[in-house]
């Protein structure tokens, strides 16, 4: 690795280009200080416009290389929306990760490369309240009411088995205790950004990723049922084969590719850590790399 | 907001700085505050009740 990496990145970056013949947007989040706001929106739009670029005079396909752990779903949407803006055609990259609010970025693109071991995440919603008691993940209580559902059925089982009456309260009793816990107010809350957030999805998935998909709707459907409602958690990783038998566009990037990539977020790691870039706006956040290579 | 259209090719750097700046101007006159907290305190039912008005105006 060369003793200058921004020289080395710009490299890399400029190479890349190159090989694709197309412009390359870079969005590099922190790993623990970095995370997608809507302040980005402005960032990302006056980079693309700096470039020469416009809505009236967009390219004809851009890259965009990817790297987060997500963010605000709203900002999210926003950025993919600018992106889409500025670009017929969108391929995302993702070298290593692009988790929650980052899934949702890629969703307008026409075809997602991964790295070798990168994945995706779904985008259910985690917010924060009052206390950190109260940080709960949405699907955490999908599956505690299929966890009461459940208790009841089989207590109803046993129950019926041993010749008593078939009624038992414990699907409310733990119901109860859920909202007495999260708070019913909580509660509403949550489900009102996740239907957000599922319509953020379905617009970008219907207007770009699948808008000439003769069967986009079904697609669409499957997609954000899946993102929001059925994988395990915030944090499951959606590697290229899960990707793959979801639906989604996704193509493992070539050794090369997969190792240039990397090797950026290496570059772009070492100019975080030198202070070159991602400096701290505040003692907890630190600003994303925003960069069009053209 | 400014954008320089293509006058003149900024570096990677300069880029950054450019960010850094424009980043560090909105988050003052934001006070650090959240898209989510300034649309909730500039829609504050409070400051169009009445009640909001009068508490508003006591010393």
């Amino acid at each position: 690795m060369s003793s200058n990496p921004i020289e080395e990145l710009d490299k890399l970056a400029s190479g890349l280009c190159k090989q694709k013949n197309n412009p390359l947007l870079i969005l590099y989040y922190h790993e623990y200080l970095g995370d997608v706001r809507w302040e980005d929106v402005e960032a990302i739009y006056g980079e693309l416009r700096r470039g020469g670029f416009s809505r009236e005079k967009p390219m004809e396909s851009l890259y965009v290389l990817l790297h987060t752990f997500g963010g605000d779903p709203h900002a999210g949407y926003r950025i993919a929306q600018v992106i889409r803006d500025f670009t017929k055609n969108a391929v995302f990259l993702v070298p290593q990760y692009s988790c929650s609010a980052g899934t949702l970025m890629c969703l307008c693109a026409n075809q997602i490369e991964l790295g070798d071991y990168a994945f995706l995440s779904p985008i259910d919603i985690t917010i924060e309240r009052e206390t950190p008691l109260e940080r709960v993940e949405l699907m955490s209580i999908d599956y505690y009411i299929e966890f009461a559902k459940e208790c009841r059925q089989r207590i109803e089982e046993m129950l019926k088995r041993n010749g008593y009456g078939s009624s038992t309260n414990v699907e409310s009793d733990l119901l109860c205790e859920m909202v007495k816990q999260v708070g019913g107010l909580n509660l509403g809350a949550f489900f009102r950004e996740r239907v957000l957030t599922g319509f953020y999805a379905e617009s970008l998935l219907l207007d770009y990723m699948f808008a000439l998909a003769p069967n986009k709707n079904d697609l669409k459907n499957k997609i954000v049922r899946a993102l929001l409602f059925e994988y395990p958690s915030h944090t499951f990783c959606m590697d290229y084969h899960i990707c793959l038998k979801l639906g989604l566009p996704v193509k493992e990037m070539d050794i090369a590719t997969s190792d240039m990539t990397k090797t950026m977020i290496t570059l772009l790691r070492l100019l975080t850590v030198q202070g070159v870039i991602c400096r701290d706006v505040s003692n907890e956040y630190k600003l994303p790399f925003v960069k069009l290579y053209i | 907001m400014e954008i320089e259209v293509k006058k003149e090719k900024l570096s990677t750097i300069e880029t950054q700085e450019l960010l850094f700046k424009k980043y560090l101007e909105d988050y003052k006159m934001r006070h650090g505050k959240s898209f989510e907290e300034l649309v909730s305190m500039a829609n504050d039912p409070r400051k169009f009740t009445k009640k909001g008005k009068k508490s508003g105006k006591k010393p």
